[in-house]
């Protein structure tokens, strides 16, 4: 029970940024991420604790791509309406910027930069976005990655490629306007 | 810089990026975080032998004692397996001491008249 709540403590706050990455509405994401922490309570609390990660991080990935889905049937249905979860959409311009500096090798790029990774990696395809969040933010390999997404390997070798590429054009025309 | 060290420090620009975007969260979201993991830890399935309840677990236990005493108890007495045989024991428990001497005087009468009439045959038939 305690070793589930430090669990769940540890990955609750990356799995909200993840689903508001994806949703782009913090409801929703804080919906998604209750949904997650009660199925894997629930169905899978009994199992070894090494693999609570990958299994919350499955039932996760499941749950975006089900609000993705329903999402885009939405948008077809009503497609005269503008989508809600564009309502409380993060604007990253308004982040506060610190004045430190994170790391020797990195020192050209500055919190701002960061602020527009976030929302490149946010304007990206869900499956490029979710692939790259999995193996950058969280570690996985591409095996676990392949596994929790439901993949076979070259696609996510592929969506990380993508996603990768994408924002390496946009740390280009950054460093390029410096 | 190689394009390896530039996506290494893309990376670690990208990481640091989101480990800031969730420290800290906003006070709301942060408790509607723990509400969520609250309610999710509250719904974790118990095992089966742990009542919710105490006293069922006891009312349980005493109730099984109760059951066993109850088949075991009567074997511990005779079995009476007819009505004559209930009869006879009903009887036998009910006579006082003078009773049961009566009983006792008339058996060995019986029996020492079936001894004289077996002494009778054996003397007759020796004089036949």
């Amino acid at each position: 029970m305690r070793n589930m709540e430090r669990f769940l403590k540890d990955i609750e706050k990356r799995a909200f940024r993840m689903a508001q990455l994806a949703t782009k509405s913090e409801a929703d994401a804080l919906d998604i991420v209750q949904e997650a922490m009660l199925k894997l309570v629930t169905k899978y609390g009994h199992t070894d604790a090494q693999e609570w990660k990958p299994l919350f991080l499955k039932i996760l990935e499941n749950r975006i791509l089900d609000w993705h889905r329903k999402e885009q049937l939405k948008s077809k249905l009503f497609f005269w309406r503008k989508p809600d979860s564009q309502m409380d959409k993060p604007v990253p311009e308004q982040a506060e910027a610190e004045d430190h500096q994170f790391d020797p090798a990195g020192q050209l790029l500055s919190e701002q930069m960061g602020q527009q990774f976030l929302a490149c990696i946010e304007a990206l395809p869900i499956k490029q976005q979710q692939c790259f969040l999995l193996r950058c933010w969280e570690g996985l390999s591409i095996s676990e990655t392949a596994s929790v997404m439901g993949i076979n390997h070259n696609s996510v070798k592929s969506h990380y490629f993508r996603a990768n590429e994408k924002l390496r054009q946009l740390q280009q025309t950054l460093e390029d306007e410096q | 810089m190689s394009t390896y060290k530039h996506q290494q420090a893309r990376e670690q620009a990208i990481r640091h990026a989101l480990n800031s975007s969730v420290d800290p969260l906003s006070p709301n979201v942060e408790k509607r975080l723990q509400q969520a993991r609250l309610a999710a830890l509250d719904a974790q399935p118990k095992p089966w032998f742990r009542f919710q309840a105490p006293w069922l677990g006891w009312s349980l236990a005493a109730s099984l004692c109760l059951a066993i005493y109850l088949n075991i108890g009567p074997q511990q007495t005779p079995e009476l397996t007819s009505n004559s045989e209930l009869d006879a024991f009903i009887l036998m428990t009910s006579l006082d001491e003078t009773e049961l001497d009566i009983i006792e005087d008339l058996e060995f009468a019986y029996w020492i008249s079936q001894q004289l009439n077996a002494e009778d045959t054996a003397s007759a038939s020796h004089r036949g």
